[in-house]
């Protein structure tokens, strides 16, 4: 009894006991996300579940998220952050959605979202390109977390439909992780599509 | 490069050796030998080498020729006879902030020099935590049972901590005494005047930095929540009196605090400083420190870019009117990066100017042909590659 007492104590201390599970994307023809945000559907992939919570900002991964991880933000309105986070000051230096933001003013949004905890974000490459059935536009970025200072690279895709943002951002481990990855991720964006 | 500073660290010593005691009577203790690892700053010194392997590996680690060159230098200025067991590392990362261990290993945050206007100033902050190295702070406050107790708390934590992490969780553990704090303040001004600087310059480096904290909209008026600078020095007033009082009585506040210098040694890096500045979303902060940035040096184009860059990003009331006309000012200045175009391009495009638009955008490809946004950048422009 003494024994899972102290495993118990030792879990939660440690931050290891969360209402939040990990639980396996179904491989259908077509997931739908919230927003009308669809993608074809992939073996491998697990979802964070948030006991039915239904957000906008959605987590995928194959091996763990500090290892890889896609973020879908679908259906951004004007006027929303990107994620809703603790403090009141903190959330005011949360950028919000515009609908005339420019493709660089969106990736700088995403960069503030990853950089608020001091990690270091370099864009290395942003050019327009076609995503779910729009004129949108692909960025590629590295990330330096400063938690345990692993390299990430990533590659994002967004598209402003409707004045609504619909981002989707890859990032994963730059060794092994990213480019074995990749080719799953630019599939699954090109499969992107918004609407019933 | 490394020739010239191992020589002016060698004119350096010979100067101390030459001016002797100090005006206070203070004399930096010999060179502290290695201690037995059985013993508890033994101990101490071995987590201590443990983070430093880490931080030798760290991706945040600057590795150029010039800075971390430069800022050993400086240290081993100040050291002294202490300089063969200092080992500085310098960190990219936005925040003020600088420490050194018991072992002699010192990080010291891009975000400081970006805010130091001049050598003395760099020099004020790394005397100020040599003092708390060559008088053993940090084993003064492990045999306090009390910090004991804070240290062992936060030990288990660093290992799975990335050297940055680590640093904080370091600093909470030792959190030196306010007296502690006024011993390495004292010596560090001394090492400052005994190496050449102007010891004024150590209460500037409080004052600047306490101006960025109180231009924050949600400034409560104690620092000390604000900064880890703040949080276990003397409150900032009282320090600030304190070293502008034992500067006056030093003398020699009109020597030259190096300007230049500290210009040459972070010029490669210092655009990406400022990106990184800005990136933190500290408007307020950022505001003060780029307006004084350009008040101080009015043809600094590139502070004065970046203080454009501050109004666009900030985005309150009349501030893109702000920003491009403090852009339309930096363009003609010197240093500026050609990336002011692209910004003067993008609040064109939004306001709908469109020859405007295409001339800045234009100017921008023109500088920068292989952006790495220039595709996108073209597509603006309705033209191929």
């Amino acid at each position: 009894m003494r024994k899972s007492w102290i495993v118990l104590s030792l879990l939660l201390a440690t931050g290891c006991v969360s209402p939040v599970t990990w639980v396996g994307v179904p491989v259908v023809a077509e997931t739908v996300l919230p927003g009308q945000f669809s993608v074809k559907g992939q073996a491998g992939w697990n979802r964070l579940d948030e006991g039915g919570k239904v957000d906008r900002d959605l987590w995928w991964t194959v091996n763990g998220a500090p290892l890889d991880l896609v973020r879908f933000f679908t259906g951004l309105a004007p006027g929303q952050p990107m994620i809703q986070v603790k403090g009141q000051a903190a959330q005011k230096r949360m950028p919000t959605f515009q609908a005339k933001m420019q493709p660089e003013e969106i990736v700088e949004m995403y960069e503030a979202l990853v950089t608020s905890d001091g990690n270091t974000f370099k864009r290395d490459k942003l050019a327009p390109c076609a995503f779910a059935g729009g004129d949108g536009f692909r960025f590629e970025f590295t990330l330096v977390r400063k938690s345990d200072e692993v390299t990430l690279k990533g590659a994002g895709w967004g598209v402003v439909r409707n004045d609504k943002l619909y981002l989707m951002v890859f990032q994963a481990a730059r060794i092994h992780y990213y480019p074995d990855l990749l080719p799953k991720v630019e599939a699954m964006a090109a499969s992107a599509r918004i609407g019933a | 490069m490394e020739r010239r500073i191992f020589l002016r660290t060698c004119a350096s010593c010979g100067a101390t050796a030459a001016l002797g005691r100090t005006l206070f009577g203070h004399e930096l203790p010999e060179r502290i030998p290695r201690p037995d690892v059985k013993t508890m700053e033994g101990g101490l010194w071995a987590m201590c080498d443990r983070e430093e392997e880490k931080l030798r590996q760290s991706p945040l680690r600057l590795r150029d020729a010039i800075l971390p060159a430069y800022i050993q230098g400086i240290a081993c200025r100040l050291g002294q006879v202490h300089c063969p067991d200092i080992r500085t590392y310098v960190m990219r990362t936005p925040y003020f902030n600088a420490n050194m261990a018991p072992n002699g290993m010192m990080q010291v945050w891009t975000g400081l020099l970006l805010r130091c206007m001049n050598e003395a100033q760099v020099a004020a902050i790394l005397g100020h935590e040599i003092g708390h190295y060559a008088l053993r702070h940090g084993l003064e406050q492990l045999k306090d049972a009390k910090s004991r107790s804070a240290f062992a708390s936060v030990i288990m934590v660093i290992p799975v901590a990335g050297p940055l992490a680590a640093l904080g969780t370091m600093a909470g553990g030792f959190a030196y005494s306010r007296d502690h704090e006024r011993a390495a303040d004292r010596i560090g001004l001394e090492l400052m005047a005994k190496a050449g600087y102007p010891p004024m310059e150590a209460s500037h480096v409080w004052a600047n930095l306490l101006d960025e904290l109180k231009a924050e909209k949600d400034w409560s008026g104690d620092a000390s929540k604000r900064s880890v600078m703040f949080s276990t020095h003397p409150q900032e007033a009282e320090r600030e009196k304190t070293l502008q009082d034992l500067a006056t009585a030093m003398g020699g506040n009109d020597r030259d605090p190096g300007v230049a210098p500290l210009r040459r040694a972070i010029a490669a890096q210092r655009m990406e400083w400022m990106e990184d500045e800005l990136k933190r979303r500290r408007f307020g902060e950022s505001f003060a420190l780029f307006t004084r940035l350009c008040k101080t040096e009015p043809q600094d184009g590139m502070a004065c870019y970046f203080l454009g860059e501050t109004y666009r990003l900030r985005n309150s009331d009349g501030d893109l009117e702000l920003a491009m006309t403090t852009y339309a000012k930096a363009a003609d200045l010197p240093g500026v990066p050609p990336e002011v175009h692209r910004a003067m391009g993008r609040l064109h495009r939004k306001a709908g100017r469109t020859e405007e638009m295409k001339k800045a955008y234009f100017r921008y490809l023109e500088l920068r042909p292989e952006a790495e946004d220039a595709e996108m950048i073209r597509s603006y422009l309705g033209v191929s590659q």
